[in-house]
C-alpha cells in the first residue's frame, strides 16, 4: 500500500488547499500545505527506491462467467521510478518556485490542480496494466480539459484546446486497439509482458501523446500556462507516455514493420531536427516548450525502435527534469543563474551523466544515418539550452525574504534529482555509455559555438544579430515550415476524405430517406441477397 | 380466480396506464402513477420469491407463471424476471423525464403500454403471437412519437410500414420452422425459411438497409421519447430473438448464419459509425449511432460460441443508461437552446457546463471511452472478434471511432465562442433539479465502467431460461 501514500498525500492536499480557498482563502496556508504534502510524498518516493518492484494488484475484471477480463495494478520497478521520481521532484519544485511568482500565476487553484494532475500522473507512470493506464489516461486528460477551458483567455485557444484533446483521445484508442492485441494474443497481460504484437500500436499512443509520431503540436500557443502549474500540466501527460515507452517491448519492430523502420526513423529525425531548430531560436524557454518536448520524445521513439526501450529512459529524464528547471527558472536572478549550468548535467550525455545510457538507443544498432541526424538534433538542444542559461537575470530584490530562501531550493532539488537519477535511477543509467558519440557531439556543440560567433552572434547568447542574413533567411523560413511540419495539411486532407466519404454517405442515406426510400431499400435488399447467395450462380 | 405473474407484468400496466392516460390532464399524478408503478414492477421482478409465493403477513399469494388470453397462454417464468426488472426499471426511469419540456403527455402511460406489451410477447405461446404483441407495442409507439395537432411526418410512416412488413414475415418464418425441424439438412426450405426470418428481424432492428426510418425518427420525433423507443425495442427483440435460437437446432449449429450476423454487425457499426461523424443535427446523430449500437448487439450475438450473449445482455444496461443521460440532455438542451443544429449550439457549453458535459459524457459511454459504462463489454468483445476475424474487428473499431469524432466535434462547437460576438464566461445556468439527473447518471455510468462485475443485476441469468444456448 506504500505505493499509494504519495498519491493519497498528493489528493488529500489538493482537496483541502481547495477547500480552505472556497471557504477561507489563504495563500501562505495554502501553500504550506502544497509544500508538506509534495515534501512527504517526495520522501515516500524516495524510500520506495529500497522496495522496488512493488506491485499492488487493485481489481480485476476476470470473470469466466461474465466474459470479461484485464485487471487493475500498480507496479513501482526500475523503469517507473525514474519517472516517478523526476515527477514527484517537479511538483515540489513547482510549489517551493512558485514562492517566488505571487504576482504571476502563482494561486493556491493551480496548486491544488498541479496536486491533481501531479498524483495521477504518479498513478500513470506506475500503471501495472494498459487498462488502469487507459482509465488514468482519460481522467488526466478530462481534467486537463476543464482546467484549460476554465482559464480566463480560454476563449481564445478553444480551438487548440480542443484539437489537443481530440489528439489524446485518440492516443487513448490507440492504448484501446492495443490492449485489444495484446489480449488477442496472449490473454490478460500486464506492463512488464506487453506482447510484441501490440507493441507497435502501444508506440503509436505514446508518440501521438508525445506529439512525435506522427507529429503533431496543437500548443504552439497556449493560453495562460506558462512556469507552475503550467509546467506539470505539460509534462505529467508527457511522463506517463514515456513511461509507456520504456515498457515496450524490444523486439517491437516485427519482420513485416521492418521495411517500414526508413519511414519511422526518417519522420522521427525530421520531427527531431525541426523541433531541435525550433528550440534554438524560441524567443523564450516556454514558447520554446512544445519543441523541447517533440524534441527530446523523438529521441526517446528512436531509442524504442532500435530496440533498446530502456535508452529511453535516459531521453524522458533529460526533457522532465533539466526542462522543467529552465521553465521553472523565473523571475530569473543574476546571483542564481550558475543552476542552470548544472542542469547541462542533464542533457550532454556525457559519460556517467544522467543522458549517458540513451545514446545506446541511437546507436545500438551501429552508426547510420539516423544516428548521425538525431546527434545533430542533440546538438542544437543543446545549443538552445545554453542559449537560455546565458540569458542576462535580474536582481534578488524582487523577491520576498522567504522566497529567496525556498525559490533556489526548488531549483536544486531538480538538480539532484539529475545527479541521483544518473548514479541510482535504473540498471544501467551509471554508464560511460557510447562515449565516443556524445563526445563527438558535444564537440559540435563547441565548434558551433565558435563559428557562430565568427558569424557575428551577440556574445553572451547565440542569437544571431537581427541585420544578420541568416537571422533573416532563419525568420523567412522557419514560419512558413511551421504548417508542413506541424502536419496539419496532413490531418486537413485525412478529414476532407472522411468527410467526402461522409458526404457519399449522407447523399445515399438521403435517397433511401426520400420519397422512394422503400423502393431503394427493397432493390438494395435484392442485391445484398443476390450477392450472399453467389451472385445467383 | 388465480393470480398469475402476466397479471403482474402484463395486465397490471396496462390497467394502470389507462388509468393514467384518463388522468392526463394531472400531468404530475399521471406520471407519478406511472413512475411508481413501474419501479414497483421492477422491484417485484428482482425481488420476486423462486417459488413464486408470496407472504404478507397471515396472506400467503401463491402466483401461476401462466395466463391463457383469447387461447393463448402468456408464461413469465421465474428466470426470465431479471429482464422484466430490467425493462420496468429503465421504463420507470424515462417515465420520471415525463414533463420535461416538449414531452408528450401520452409519453408515460404509453411506455408502460409498450413494456407490457413487450413483457407479453417474452412469453406468449406459442411464442410466434410475440410477432403481433410487438406490433402492437409499435402502433402504440405511434402517438407518443408526434406532438398533439402535428402532422405525421414521412419517417414515422417509413417506420410503422417497416414495422408492420417485418410482422407476417416473423410469423410466415414461424410456419415454416415448424416443419424444418424434421426436414434433411440439405433441404433448400432450411435456407429459405432462414432468410425469412433473417428479414423480418433485420425489418425490426432496422439493420441496414431498412435503417432509414431511425434517423428520420429521431431528427423529428422528441429525444426522451426516441431513446426510450430506441432502447426499448431492440433490446427486446433481441431477448425474443434467442427464442429461435434456442428452439432450432439448424440455427444454432450453422457457422454461416452466425457469421452472416457479424458481417451485418459489422455493416452496421461501420455505416452507422461514418454518418455520425459528418451529422450536423444532434437527434439525427443520436438515430446513427443507435445503428452502430444495434451493429455491437448483432456482433454479440454473432460470436454466440465465444460467449457472446453475455456481452449482448451486459450490454444491456449500459446502453440504457446511456440512451437515458443522452435523451435528457437533449431535451434539456433544446429547450434552452432552440435548434440542435451543430452550429446552433457554439458557446453553448460556457452557459449550460452540466447539460453540455452530461451529453458528452452520454456518448462518449456509448463510444466505449474507458472509465465508462460500454468499455468493459465492448473491449472484450472486439478482443473476441479481432482474435476470429482480424478485419471484422479492425472494421469494427474504425467504425466505431465515429462517435468520438462526433463528440470531438460536438464539444468544439459547444466551447467555440460565437463570431462577432464577445466571448461567454462561464456560469452555471441550470437549476440543481436540471443537472442533478445527469450527476447521478454519470455516477452510474463510471460505476458500470469501473466495477461492472460488482454491478450485475442478473440480466445474464436470464439464459437460463434458454436451456440450449447456456
Amino acid at each position: 500500500m506504500l505505493i499509494l501514500l504519495p498519491v493519497g498525500l498528493l489528493l488529500v492536499a489538493s482537496s483541502a488547499i481547495y477547500i480552505l480557498d472556497l471557504t477561507r482563502p489563504k495563500y501562505g496556508t495554502s501553500w504550506l500545505i502544497a509544500a508538506a504534502a509534495s515534501i512527504l510524498a517526495w520522501l515516500a518516493v524516495f524510500i520506495l527506491r529500497l522496495r522496488l518492484p512493488t506491485t499492488l494488484r487493485l481489481a480485476s475484471w476476470n470473470i469466466p462467467e461474465l466474459n470479461l477480463s484485464g485487471h487493475f495494478s500498480l507496479l513501482l520497478d526500475y523503469d517507473s521510478w525514474p519517472y516517478a521520481l523526476a515527477l514527484i521532484t517537479i511538483t515540489l519544485a513547482v510549489i517551493l518556485s512558485d514562492a517566488a511568482r505571487t504576482r504571476y500565476d502563482s494561486t493556491p487553484r493551480a496548486w491544488s490542480a498541479s496536486l491533481v494532475i501531479a498524483a495521477l500522473g504518479l498513478l500513470a507512470v506506475q500503471s501495472g496494466t494498459t487498462l488502469i493506464m487507459m482509465l488514468i489516461w482519460v481522467v488526466v486528460d478530462l481534467l486537463e480539459l476543464l482546467y484549460l477551458l476554465g482559464l480566463k483567455d480560454a476563449h481564445q485557444f478553444s480551438l487548440r484546446i480542443i484539437v489537443s484533446y481530440g489528439v489524446r483521445t485518440a492516443s487513448i484508442l490507440f492504448l484501446f486497439l492495443g490492449t485489444m492485441q495484446g489480449w488477442a494474443a496472449r490473454g490478460d497481460f500486464d506492463v512488464t509482458q506487453i506482447p510484441t504484437e501490440a507493441g507497435f500500436v502501444f508506440l503509436l499512443a505514446a508518440g501521438l501523446r508525445l506529439g512525435v509520431f506522427p507529429l503533431n503540436l496543437p500548443f504552439l500557443k497556449e493560453p495562460t500556462l506558462r512556469r507552475g502549474a503550467g509546467n506539470i500540466i505539460r509534462l505529467t501527460p508527457v511522463a506517463a507516455s514515456l513511461g509507456l515507452l520504456a515498457r515496450l517491448p524490444a523486439d517491437l519492430v516485427t519482420p513485416g514493420l521492418e521495411r517500414w523502420m526508413p519511414l519511422f526513423m526518417g519522420l522521427l529525425s525530421l520531427s527531431a531536427l525541426y523541433a531541435g531548430a525550433r528550440w534554438l531560436v524560441a524567443v523564450d524557454e516556454v514558447d520554446g516548450r512544445p519543441y523541447w518536448i517533440v524534441a527530446w520524445a523523438s529521441l526517446a521513439t528512436a531509442s524504442v525502435l532500435n530496440g533498446a526501450p530502456q535508452a529511453s529512459i535516459a531521453w524522458g529524464m533529460a526533457l522532465i527534469l533539466p526542462g522543467s528547471l529552465l521553465f521553472l527558472y523565473f523571475p530569473r536572478i543574476q546571483r542564481m543563474n550558475f543552476l542552470l549550468f548544472f542542469g547541462l548535467a542533464g542533457v550532454l550525455g556525457l559519460p556517467y551523466t544522467l543522458a549517458a545510457s540513451g545514446w545506446q538507443g541511437l546507436a545500438g544498432n551501429g552508426f547510420t544515418l539516423w544516428t548521425l541526424l538525431f546527434m545533430v538534433a542533440h546538438v542544437l538542444m543543446v545549443m538552445g539550452y545554453l542559449e537560455r542559461a546565458f540569458q542576462p537575470g535580474g536582481v534578488p530584490g524582487a523577491l520576498e525574504s522567504w522566497a529567496r530562501l525556498v525559490f533556489p531550493l526548488g531549483l536544486i532539488l531538480i538538480i539532484q534529482a539529475i545527479i541521483a537519477l544518473g548514479l541510482i535511477g535504473w540498471p544501467g543509467a551509471f554508464t560511460a555509455g557510447v562515449w565516443w558519440l556524445s563526445l563527438v557531439s558535444n564537440g559540435l556543440v563547441l565548434l558551433v559555438i565558435l563559428l557562430i560567433r565568427r558569424f557575428g552572434a551577440i556574445p553572451p547568447y547565440f542569437q544571431l544579430p537581427a541585420s544578420s542574413r541568416l537571422r533573416t533567411a532563419l525568420d523567412w523560413l522557419f514560419p512558413r515550415l511551421e504548417p508542413v511540419f506541424r502536419f496539419e495539411w496532413v490531418y486537413r486532407a485525412g478529414w476532407q476524405i472522411y468527410s467526402f466519404l461522409g458526404m457519399l454517405l449522407k447523399s445515399f442515406s438521403s435517397v433511401l430517406e426520400g420519397k422512394g426510400g422503400i423502393l431503394w431499400t427493397a432493390l438494395i435488399l435484392v442485391l445484398l441477397i443476390s450477392i450472399l447467395a453467389g451472385g445467383g450462380s | 380466480m388465480t393470480l398469475s405473474t402476466p397479471m403482474i407484468w402484463v395486465l397490471s400496466p396496462i390497467v394502470i396506464a389507462g388509468v393514467s392516460l384518463v388522468l392526463q390532464k394531472r400531468r404530475i399524478l399521471s406520471l407519478v402513477l406511472t413512475s411508481l408503478t413501474a419501479f414497483g414492477l421492477a422491484l417485484l421482478a428482482a425481488f420476486f420469491p423462486e417459488d413464486l409465493t408470496l407472504s404478507l403477513g397471515p396472506l400467503t399469494l401463491v402466483f401461476d407463471e401462466s395466463l391463457a388470453v383469447l387461447g393463448r397462454q402468456i408464461t413469465l417464468a421465474y428466470e426470465i424476471f431479471p429482464f422484466i426488472a430490467f425493462i420496468f426499471g429503465m421504463t420507470g426511469l424515462w417515465s420520471l423525464s415525463g414533463n420535461l419540456p416538449g414531452v408528450p403527455a401520452v409519453f408515460s402511460p404509453t411506455s408502460l403500454v409498450i413494456t407490457a406489451a413487450l413483457t407479453a410477447a417474452m412469453g406468449v405461446e406459442p411464442f410466434l403471437y410475440a410477432a403481433l404483441l410487438i406490433q402492437i407495442a409499435v402502433l402504440f409507439s405511434i402517438p407518443m412519437l408526434t406532438s398533439a395537432g402535428e402532422e405525421i411526418y414521412r419517417g414515422i410512416l417509413r417506420y410503422l410500414v417497416l414495422m408492420t412488413i417485418a410482422m407476417p414475415l416473423i410469423l410466415i418464418a414461424g410456419w415454416l420452422l415448424t416443419g424444418v425441424v424434421i426436414l434433411p439438412p440439405e433441404s433448400p426450405l432450411i435456407g429459405q425459411s432462414a432468410l425469412v426470418l433473417g428479414l423480418g428481424f433485420a425489418l425490426w432492428l432496422a439493420v441496414f438497409p431498412f435503417h432509414s426510418w431511425v434517423p428520420m425518427v429521431s431528427q423529428h420525433s422528441q429525444p426522451m421519447v426516441v431513446s426510450y423507443l430506441l432502447f426499448i425495442l431492440p433490446t427486446t427483440i433481441l431477448v425474443f430473438g434467442l427464442n429461435f435460437i434456442n428452439r432450432y437446432a439448424f440455427l444454432r449449429t450453422s457457422g454461416e448464419i452466425f457469421n452472416i450476423i457479424r458481417i451485418s454487425g459489422v455493416v452496421m457499426i461501420l455505416f452507422g459509425g461514418i454518418l455520425t461523424t459528418v451529422q450536423d443535427n444532434l437527434k439525427r446523430g443520436f438515430g446513427f449511432s443507435a445503428l452502430v449500437e444495434t451493429g455491437f448487439s448483432l456482433l454479440a450475438v454473432g460470436s454466440i460460441a465465444e460467449g457472446g450473449l453475455v456481452w449482448m445482455l451486459m450490454l444491456f444496461p449500459a446502453r440504457a443508461m446511456g440512451y437515458y443521460l443522452w435523451g435528457y440532455a437533449l431535451t434539456r438542451l433544446e429547450s434552452h437552446c432552440g435548434s440542435l443544429d451543430i452550429t446552433n449550439l457554439r458557446g453553448c457549453a460556457r452557459q449550460f457546463p452540466m447539460l453540455t458535459a452530461g451529453l458528452l459524457l452520454a456518448q462518449l459511454s456509448v463510444a466505449g471511452l474507458p472509465l465508462l459504462a460500454s468499455f468493459p463489454v465492448k473491449i472484450a468483445l472486439l478482443t473476441q472478434i479481432m482474435t476470429a476475424q482480424t478485419a471484422l474487428g479492425v472494421w469494427s473499431f474504425i467504425g466505431n471511432l465515429g462517435l468520438f469524432i462526433f463528440t470531438i466535434r460536438l464539444l468544439l462547437n459547444f466551447v467555440m465562442p460565437i463570431d462577432r460576438e464577445p466571448p461567454r464566461f462561464w456560469a452555471l445556468t441550470e437549476k440543481a433539479s436540471e443537472f442533478l439527473p445527469v450527476i447521478i447518471v454519470v455516477l452510474v455510468l463510471v460505476a458500470l465502467g469501473l466495477i461492472p462485475q460488482h454491478i450485475d443485476i442478473g440480466l445474464t441469468n436470464i439464459l437460463t431460461a434458454f436451456p440450449q444456448l447456456q
